[in-house]
């Protein structure tokens, strides 16, 4: 069942769920506000506040996050579902044996569920109406209903595919230039986390440290820096520009 | 002479014998990608022995001279997994950009009359590198196996070798209308080929940016270093005042970890910029680690 993704098995359950360390925190930093005597205390309830804030939206926005995982997936593995579909089709096998063969292979939780549902005994429009109900309508499953109901058409299956295929290579050729464009903005903000940033962080702590005499601990600074920052900062871009490029992936 | 003819190496297959489970035992990509992935781990845990209870040398990370060590041991382990995974890369686009010609030697020659096998035949001359599946499939027809069972002897290693295995054995089962569906599935295989190339071409250039980031800060804290930290730890060391006393060595230390973080984690992201499905620009991760490990030994050493 695709309800796995929410905490509680439902939607209504896991906001829920993901509300209780935003309020508890939220209490118990108003109980402690009220017992501060000095505002230099202030900042204990602060930070309970908002780590309690914090884990709640990571808490709330968690299934979002595995959906959108779930779809781009599907997405980048649409191409060779319907080809592969077509493929078989032509040679005269049979249509949801078919889809199931080509389906398996694809490691997607999505199909994994859609072809659980079928074989038990459920129709593919009922269970992509169920796969909506929990995912929310997305142009990558309004195209798994087309190509699943399709299967149902027999020998215009195969045209109705090519179709479907054309539709997708259309959309990877505008994904590439939207991609091909947001890089360019990417490799800049690359540029700004790998280069800039450690130098200008180098220099400018080092130079401090010596013309400002022991303010600070200029090793543990450059070692933050060097070993925490620049990794963070760059696998950051990295994901981005992977997410941008992805898009456009046949 | 041309490069090709050195790159030659690349069209074989990498082929592993490991003595106790036999010859010709394959192991999985993904086992063989963990172990060689390892390799730096272990070496670096191995060095850290030595130093420690074969030298009796304390390590330290701001040793200038052990995190060049570091470094250059780590360039050299990650070699295997960069050639293994450039290679496989370099294997399966040149594979899959050959399939349109296998098709189109197969309907040209189906067209004027000759059978599958025939065909197929005809295609070995076209072929470089999936000419060794092909033969092999000959070679068990020729044995006595249907076309269809000896399609096992194709490698499925991508969704494209996969559907054009799927394809053969479709078109094994014969029929005039299967052999009218040839020109369509080559033209939706060309449209794939291209479309890969030239989403590769398109994001090539971005490459050049992860190359040019390194540059940049392997010019800038050299000059850095040369120029001002190591004249200033001279001075501070004979006068004093109102400038600290500048140790170089862990700054000259910190600088090289970070370039060989940059470099690492720059190889790895050149595959994300340029969309290759393997980690094959480990590759470009070894150019940049020697490139730094080059610069910063030609400074700790003259200076």
């Amino acid at each position: 069942m695709l309800s796995y993704i929410y905490i509680g098995g439902s939607k209504r359950m896991h906001t829920l769920i993901s509300l209780t360390p935003g309020v508890a925190s939220g209490a118990l930093a108003a109980l402690m506000l009220q017992k501060i005597s000095q505002p230099s205390q202030i900042w204990m309830p602060a930070i309970i506040a908002l780590f309690g804030g914090f884990t709640t939206l990571i808490i709330y926005l968690y299934p979002k996050f595995v959906i959108s995982s779930m779809l781009s997936k599907l997405n980048l593995s649409m191409s060779h579902l319907i080809l592969r579909t077509r493929t078989l089709l032509m040679a005269g096998e049979p249509a949801l044996p078919t889809f199931i063969k080509v389906s398996e292979e694809i490691k997607s939780p999505i199909l994994q569920y859609l072809l659980k549902s079928i074989t038990t005994g459920e129709t593919p429009e009922a269970v992509m109406d169920s796969i909506e109900s929990y995912l929310g309508k997305n142009p990558t499953l309004d195209r798994l209903r087309r190509i699943v109901l399709s299967l149902g058409m027999g020998s215009q299956a195969i045209s109705f595919l090519k179709d479907e295929f054309d539709a997708v290579m259309e959309e990877r050729e505008e994904a590439l230039d939207r991609a091909i464009e947001n890089l360019s903005m990417v490799t800049e903000l690359y540029m700004a986390a790998g280069v800039f940033f450690p130098v200008i962080g180098i220099v400018l702590l080092t130079s401090l440290s010596i013309l400002g005499g022991v303010a600070f601990d200029i090793k543990l600074m450059l070692a933050l820096l060097i070993f925490v920052a620049i990794p963070m900062l760059t696998a950051f871009t990295a994901l981005i520009a992977k997410k941008i490029v992805e898009e456009a992936q046949l | 002479m041309k490069l090709t003819k050195y790159l030659r190496f690349l069209r074989k297959p990498l082929f592993i014998t490991f003595p106790t489970l036999g010859k010709g035992y394959r192991p999985s990509r993904g086992l063989l990608r963990k172990v060689m992935l390892s390799i730096p781990l272990i070496i670096i845990i191995g060095y850290l022995l030595v130093l420690t209870y074969v030298r009796h040398i304390r390590f330290s990370i701001y040793n200038p001279y052990q995190t060049l060590i570091i470094s250059f041991l780590i360039a050299l382990s990650l070699i295997p997994s960069a050639v293994y995974e450039y290679k496989l890369e370099w294997d399966v686009r040149h594979s899959e950009a050959e399939i349109p010609v296998l098709l189109s030697v197969i309907e040209s020659n189906l067209r004027i009359g000759l059978t599958l096998p025939q065909a197929l035949k005809a295609s070995t001359e076209y072929l470089t590198f999936i000419k060794k599946d092909v033969i092999k499939l000959l070679n068990a027809v020729w044995v006595g196996e249907s076309i269809e069972s000896s399609l096992k002897y194709f490698r499925r290693d991508t969704s494209l070798l996969s559907v054009t295995v799927d394809y053969l054995r479709i078109l094994s089962r014969g029929g005039e209308e299967l052999y009218g569906t040839l020109r369509d599935f080559r033209e939706t295989v060309e449209d794939i080929v291209n479309y890969s190339d030239r989403l590769r071409n398109a994001t090539r250039s971005y490459t050049a940016i992860l190359y040019l980031v390194i540059v940049v800060y392997l010019i800038t804290t050299a000059v850095f270093l040369k120029t001002f930290i190591y004249p200033l730890s001279v001075q501070t060391s004979k006068a004093g005042g109102l400038i600290a006393h500048v140790s170089p060595e862990p700054i000259t230390s910190l600088i090289i970890y970070g370039a060989l973080i940059e470099s690492v984690i720059n190889g790895f992201v050149s595959s994300y910029f340029t969309g290759s499905k393997y980690l094959s620009s480990i590759f470009h991760s070894e150019i940049l680690l020697f490139m730094s490990i080059i610069t910063y030994a030609a400074l700790i050493f003259t200076s």
